[in-house]
């Protein structure tokens, strides 16, 4: 009961607190931070499109935090969501234009799949060499981000480019698109945009990972390693195998968030495919405590401020960069540990003593 | 080209790519010494890098910008500082929210001072300086030997961080703190002061870094200029088994493969740039992979000191 309760006081705080520094900041540099603040709430839910267009950008932002929440459990720092998912984008995009004849029950299965299979070797490699060669999965996670980064911006410029100008591979067939919600024109039903069914996957993915994490021997062990790698060596766990499984397991739900925007939104990829979703996990996954429902909740908020900050952009000329300021400043106050508070605290109130003690002399 | 213009070409060319590389390299070195882990390196470096830029831009002059960026840097670096030593907060979290209020800030600010997104106007840069007699030095000489100032700072930084490091009382209670706090504490040194000031060195170094970068290779700031950088360097840190002139010396190993990559696109090698521009990035993976030395780590690197256990 406690530790959910202290669970809750970080994500709490630093929500409002990171929305008051940067209210200060836009203040301090002539801005007005309350109507700031109201086009940016506007831009996220002003009408049933933009509402609709928050749950699109909620489903990517969902699976990266959720595949940063996997590796962090573990203690592993997979911060190269990013090039995982791009590696799943890819593999989805590349894959697609052979499967025009191919039923949709088959294909967009087979698709998630195969960008899981592509996220997962991607985060497979940074967890062998941690494993294996003690390589700091800081370092190789992110140096991969920049190979997969390298890698579609070659493809998409080269070999997988479409006829035209645009950088970026041919659209998907029709059969294989996910289906959207809704359609512009029903009657009774408020047209939510590009929504597609790729939320339920998201959604699905929570589920599966909080059974995974809680009920399986696998989950277990992950979160043992996580606590202390010597405490599970100790009670015969197979640290480098808990860490290689695990790595790859968080890289496949990156890469399958890859392939769900490409199935459901963008339809192929190309060089401007991801806005950063998988550094933007690295803070849905903190904000929501490294728990299912957390990250559920936390992708919610980061759809809001990304698609509203996009929408107030355009609008008041505010600029969207205070979304990744709010974004920076919510990881640095999660990151604060409640007994570094204390202790703060307890030298503050020694040195008053002391201090107290001093004057009496 | 013959092959010896070619190479001169690449060793010239390395020294001047690597600068802002091994400055970081120093940094995560200073930082890791004294047991803390300072991934917010990329950060400050691009801290540094917009600092130095927005100095030279209201001062007009390169020298002052290079000052207002270490010291942005430095200031950057002592945040950090506070979360990590003080509050002790997870340093691998607390240096990604650095890094993640860089990128931000940074864009922040062109939009606010320039009014423009992702690229700055040019400023005044720093010079090209030639080292009298050496660079007279046939065929090398000019190529080498030329460099823009900042460059030649490395060395004697360089050698003055091993000395700091190896010879001074500070450099001794720095190891003291990042292998064995409670008994560094328990002869009377201060752990938290210690490691505030190894990450104000830190920062300083990171910001020299990143006004290399932006004022000494450019003359601009370009929105996340620093690509990576201070990953790079935290790995160059590790290959050079924490200590300066190693870290240095493996930061000029991975200058070389941008160096590569640059040389063989002047000499119009039919390779998709791409494949060029990966280069430095898969090395660094390679490198980590290949040279697992966890062993000559800090003992007590990443673990924060509670100063209030009474010793």
């Amino acid at each position: 009961m406690t530790s959910r309760l202290t669970g809750l006081i970080r994500p709490l705080t630093a929500i409002p607190a990171a929305l008051v520094s940067v209210g200060i900041l836009l203040a301090l540099t002539g801005d007005d931070p309350f109507s700031a603040m109201a086009t940016l709430a506007d831009g996220a839910f002003g009408s049933s499109q933009r509402t609709g267009e928050t749950l699109t950008s909620f489903v990517p932002l969902a699976l990266t935090g959720l595949a940063v929440a996997i590796g962090f459990r573990a203690g592993l720092f997979n911060i190269g969501a990013e090039g995982q998912l791009l590696m799943g984008a890819l593999s989805a995009a590349a894959a697609g234009p052979f499967l025009a004849d191919v039923p949709p029950v088959l294909s967009v299965p087979f698709v998630m799949v195969l960008g899981m299979l592509s996220g997962a070797l991607w985060g497979f490699i940074p967890g062998y060499l941690k494993a294996v060669r003690d390589a700091n999965e800081v370092i190789t996670t992110l140096m991969l981000s920049y190979v997969a980064f390298f890698v579609t911006e070659y493809l998409v410029t080269g070999p997988l480019k479409t006829d035209g100008v645009l950088p970026a591979t041919d659209l998907l067939p029709e059969m294989l698109r996910l289906p959207r919600l809704t359609e512009p024109g029903q009657v009774g039903i408020p047209d939510l945009g590009r929504l597609h069914a790729g939320v339920f996957v998201a959604l699905a993915a929570l589920a599966v990972a909080a059974f995974i994490a809680h009920r399986t021997t696998f989950g277990l062990r992950s979160r043992l390693v996580g606590r202390s790698v010597t405490a599970s060596e100790y009670a015969g766990l197979d640290v480098r195998r808990t860490i290689i499984q695990t790595m790859a397991l968080s890289g496949s739900i990156a890469g399958l968030a890859g392939a769900v925007q490409v199935l459901g939104v963008s339809y192929r990829l190309s060089s401007s495919f991801s806005p950063g979703f998988g550094f933007t996990g690295i803070a849905i996954a903190l904000l929501g405590n490294l728990t299912a429902i957390g990250v559920l909740l936390a992708a919610l908020l980061f759809a809001v401020l990304q698609t509203g900050g996009q929408v107030m952009q355009r609008l008041s000329g505010t600029p969207s960069s205070i979304v990744t300021i709010i974004q920076g400043l919510i990881i640095l106050f999660v990151a604060t540990r409640i007994s570094g508070i204390k202790q703060v605290s307890t030298m503050l109130v020694r040195r008053k003593a002391r201090g107290r003690r001093r004057g009496e002399e | 080209m013959t092959t010896i213009a070619f190479l001169v070409l690449l060793v010239g060319t390395t020294i001047r790519i690597s600068a802002p590389i091994a400055f970081a390299a120093l940094a995560a070195t200073h930082a890791e010494r004294s047991g803390v882990i300072n991934v917010g390196i990329e950060g400050c470096m691009l801290f540094g890098a917009f600092g130095a830029v927005y100095g030279s831009h209201v001062s007009g002059s390169a020298a002052v910008g290079v000052l207002v960026g270490v010291l942005t840097s430095a200031f950057a670096s002592l945040v950090l500082a506070f979360f990590c030593i003080v509050l002790q907060s997870n340093q691998i979290v607390a240096g990604m929210a650095i890094n993640i209020l860089a990128l931000g800030m940074t864009r922040f600010g062109l939009d606010q001072i320039w009014g423009q997104p992702g690229v700055s106007p040019s400023v005044d840069g720093l010079g090209v300086l030639k080292l009298p007699l050496l660079s007279k030095i046939p065929v090398a000489g000019e190529s080498i030997f030329t460099q823009n100032i900042i460059v030649f700072l490395l060395v004697p930084i360089t050698i003055g961080s091993h000395f700091l490091l190896r010879r001074t009382a500070f450099g001794a209670h720095t190891t003291a703190v990042g292998e064995l706090p409670s008994a560094a504490a328990s002869v009377g040194i201060s752990v938290w002061r210690t490691r505030f000031i190894a990450m104000a060195i830190s920062g300083a170094l990171a910001g020299l870094g990143g006004a290399a970068l932006s004022l000494g290779q450019l003359t601009y700031f370009v929105e996340a200029m620093t690509a990576g950088r201070g990953f790079i360097a935290l790995a160059a840190n590790i290959l050079g088994r924490w200590t300066p002139i190693g870290a240095v010396l493996a930061a000029l190993l991975f200058g070389a493969a941008d160096a590569l990559q640059l040389s063989l696109q002047v000499l119009g090698v039919e390779l998709p740039a791409q494949a060029l521009l990966v280069l430095p990035y898969l090395v660094t993976v390679v490198v980590l992979a290949a040279s697992s030395r966890r062993a000559h780590a800090p003992k007590a690197l990443g673990e924060p000191y509670d100063a209030t256990t009474p010793t």
